[in-house]
């Protein structure tokens, strides 16, 4: 009777049903498919948070779950990690072609006249047993550096924000696809029912506060179910909001009236099958749990005041860099899976000295505290820590030079990125750049290695997960990848 | 039923870049609306769509409905390159007609002929070359950070509107008429 009745329903699918998934609108064998699926519709059973997918992981991962700190707007690799001495003796010479090799330029440094070569002003040293070079901007980060491997041979394609930041989260540049997270979501599933399993913080640069913003697209699911996506927390007032009930609502009618509207909506799966139906039951429940988990989460009056002290004067400000780190940290120990902190304020066209001396401060004594704080609670030995933004910058200075100040326009050909933890081959320099800090000359690395690398850490072979979509079974690297095994333990 | 067609033809009053800013193709919308209302025959509903601009005498309904073309997304950021943003708009346009009239996604031809994809990649730009014809930007005019559309715009007034702009047009010519009859008269 009830499988006459989805027959009969066949055309009421939806757009959703029928572009997301073409397989569920072949007939009555797709429908059965349906019908079997594992997901509960029925109000009397709770859904619980999405397991993952059989068969996943692909093997034992070495990381439980990740902690990516994205430096929003592109922190220049010469000026923290990347030295380029020699390039004092060619101070504000113009950029060479045979350096240059006819690379595109974005259209605000593009209609130069000249190239003028800007060394960095800061001040390198080797530090740690690896002899890791690290900036004067980066004290804290310089005594964790046996933890640390530096990437210095990353590249990308895009040279503008919004595609760069794309490209890095979904693996194109072109809005739509799956983020990092969603795919780590969708293929593992949440370890922790009572919180989502991809969590997104962002701050404020101190560097450069007007700075572009982020968007919420870019912890989408993309075509795959909502429930996947990022849930981002705020960095101004409650980071969740509505977290307590209406006055006279107590908890147990919340639940008759979530149970009741369950069932309404399963009974509109029923009629229309739309999976996204099940995203909105199963994030209600979410919702539910988390009014019981998240005020828990963010109570830091349990941490002493030493580990406080750690992460800096401004872990007390809620919503900044350093907050936003202990708040991983707790997220981690709650075997979240994919947590993302999203720090802007990166994008030095002019000014540079003094907006990264803003950054560096805002992060680097955070970063280094996260990572000894994970240590100190045996976590960081399956917690993958990745620090980088979206491209590097340019060794020629965008608009005017002099001894004290620059500016770098974006540089998609080599940049650097920092990793730490599960997995991990720490005191590691990895790759090289030429003596201009402009092309690749070594172990090239690119987006999608990285990526490929991640999911690797994560027990996921990146080639294998995939999902249908308008034909194609599309994954986070498209066609393109490979595990960096030079950076892995 | 219109909704099924927004979607697929990418309709939003906003430019998808970034903080995503707003414009205004409402207009468009009204008439995919309007379209299925009045039982528009599909021949006419494409024709409309994909040319309407072209069409001898083209009535503003007619090049309204070519605002199929422009739900494109519109790159506003600071640096963007021009040539660079006029392409991927004309290979969203290719991308757009072929899933919504062809049934086919024109994605993977547009760097490879694939073995199982019944459109190569020389058809695709072949179809590229009708839409790169045109001369517009591809990227979002200095005015539509604020909200505006970027040209080429149309005008949309209702025919309350028009009636008050003729009576005022009609106002301003006797004006016109009054103050320039000779003095002394």
């Amino acid at each position: 009777m009830k499988n006459k009745q989805q027959l009969a329903l066949q055309d009421a699918l939806n757009r959703r049903v029928f572009r997301g998934n073409s397989s569920r609108v072949m007939g009555t064998a797709a429908l059965a498919a349906m019908l079997q699926s594992d997901r509960p519709v029925s109000a009397v059973d709770v859904p619980q948070a999405h397991a993952g997918l059989p068969g996943l992981p692909h093997f034992v991962p070495q990381a439980k779950r990740i902690i990516y700190l994205f430096q929003s707007g592109a922190p220049s690799q010469m000026d923290l990690f990347d030295p380029k001495p020699q390039l004092e003796k060619h101070y504000n010479e113009d950029l060479p072609d045979s350096i240059r090799k006819g690379q595109r330029l974005t259209t605000m440094t593009s209609g130069q006249s000249k190239f003028p070569v800007a060394p960095s002003i800061f001040k390198f040293a080797q530090h740690g047993e690896s002899g890791m070079w690290l900036s004067e901007l980066m004290p804290h980060m310089a005594k964790v550096a046996d933890d640390l491997c530096m990437i210095r041979s990353m590249h990308t394609e895009a040279i503008n924000h919004d595609p760069a930041i794309t490209f890095f989260q979904t693996g194109n540049q072109l809005a739509g696809r799956p983020s990092i997270g969603a795919w780590a979501s969708y293929g593992l599933g949440s370890v922790n029912q009572d919180l989502p399993a991809y969590v997104v913080l962002t701050s404020f640069g101190s560097g450069r506060p007007n700075d572009q913003p982020l968007y919420d697209r870019l912890w989408g699911a993309g075509f795959l179910p909502a429930e996947h996506q990022g849930v981002k927390f705020r960095n101004i007032g409650d980071p969740v909001l509505y977290l307590s009930n209406p006055p006279g609502v107590d908890r147990e009618t919340r639940r008759s009236t979530l149970d009741r509207l369950s069932a309404l909506n399963s009974k509109r799966f029923e009629q229309v099958g739309d999976p996204e139906i099940q995203t909105r039951i199963a994030q209600y429940e979410m919702a539910f749990r988390m009014q019981a988990s998240v005020p828990d989460l963010l109570d830091v009056s349990d941490e002493p005041k030493h580990v406080l002290e750690q992460y800096g004067a401004d872990v007390n400000r809620p919503g900044s860099y350093a907050s936003n780190c202990l708040l991983a940290r707790r997220l981690a120990e709650r075997d979240v899976r994919f947590v993302q902190l999203f720090h802007m304020g990166w994008d030095h066209h002019g000014g540079l000295p003094a907006a990264l001396k803003g950054q560096c401060r805002d992060t680097d004594q955070a970063t280094a505290a996260l990572i000894n704080d994970l240590k100190q609670r045996d976590l960081l030995k399956d917690t993958l820590i990745v620090w980088g933004g979206e491209f590097g910058r340019t060794v020629y200075s965008q608009g005017g030079l002099s001894k004290t100040n620059y500016g770098r326009d974006h540089h998609p050909r080599c940049f650097s990125v920092l990793m730490a933890g599960a997995g991990i081959k720490t005191g590691t320099t990895y790759g090289e750049t030429d003596d201009y800090g402009y092309n690749v000359v070594d172990k090239p690395v690119h987006v999608y290695n990285l990526n490929a690398t991640m999911m690797h850490l994560l027990g996921v072979e990146h080639t294998r997960l995939t999902y249908r979509y308008q034909g194609p079974d599309f994954r986070l690297t498209d066609i393109h990848g490979e595990v960096v095994e030079g950076v892995l333990a | 039923m219109a909704l099924t067609w927004l979607d697929y033809a990418r309709y939003a009053d906003s430019n998808g870049y970034q903080s995503d800013g707003s414009r205004d193709m409402w207009a468009w919308r009204d008439w995919t609306i309007n379209a299925y209302n009045r039982n528009l025959p599909f021949d006419q509903f494409t024709i409309q769509q994909i040319a309407g601009d072209l069409l001898p005498d083209a009535t503003r309904d007619q090049i309204i409905a070519t605002g199929f073309n422009r739900n494109h997304r519109l790159n506003g950021e600071g640096g963007r390159i021009v040539e660079e943003w006029f392409v991927e708009t004309v290979i969203d346009r290719v991308e757009t007609t072929g899933l919504t009239w062809l049934g086919l996604t024109f994605n993977c031809c547009r760097c490879h002929d694939h073995k199982y994809a019944p459109i190569t990649q020389r058809e695709f730009y072949q179809m590229f070359a009708f839409f790169n014809s045109n001369d517009e930007s591809g990227v979002l005019a200095p005015n539509g950070k604020n909200g505006d559309n970027t040209e080429p715009t149309i005008s949309v007034s209702t025919p309350e509107q028009d009636a008050e702009l003729a009576r005022l047009q009609d106002q301003e010519r006797d004006a016109e008429d009054a103050a320039n009859w000779p003095r002394g008269h």
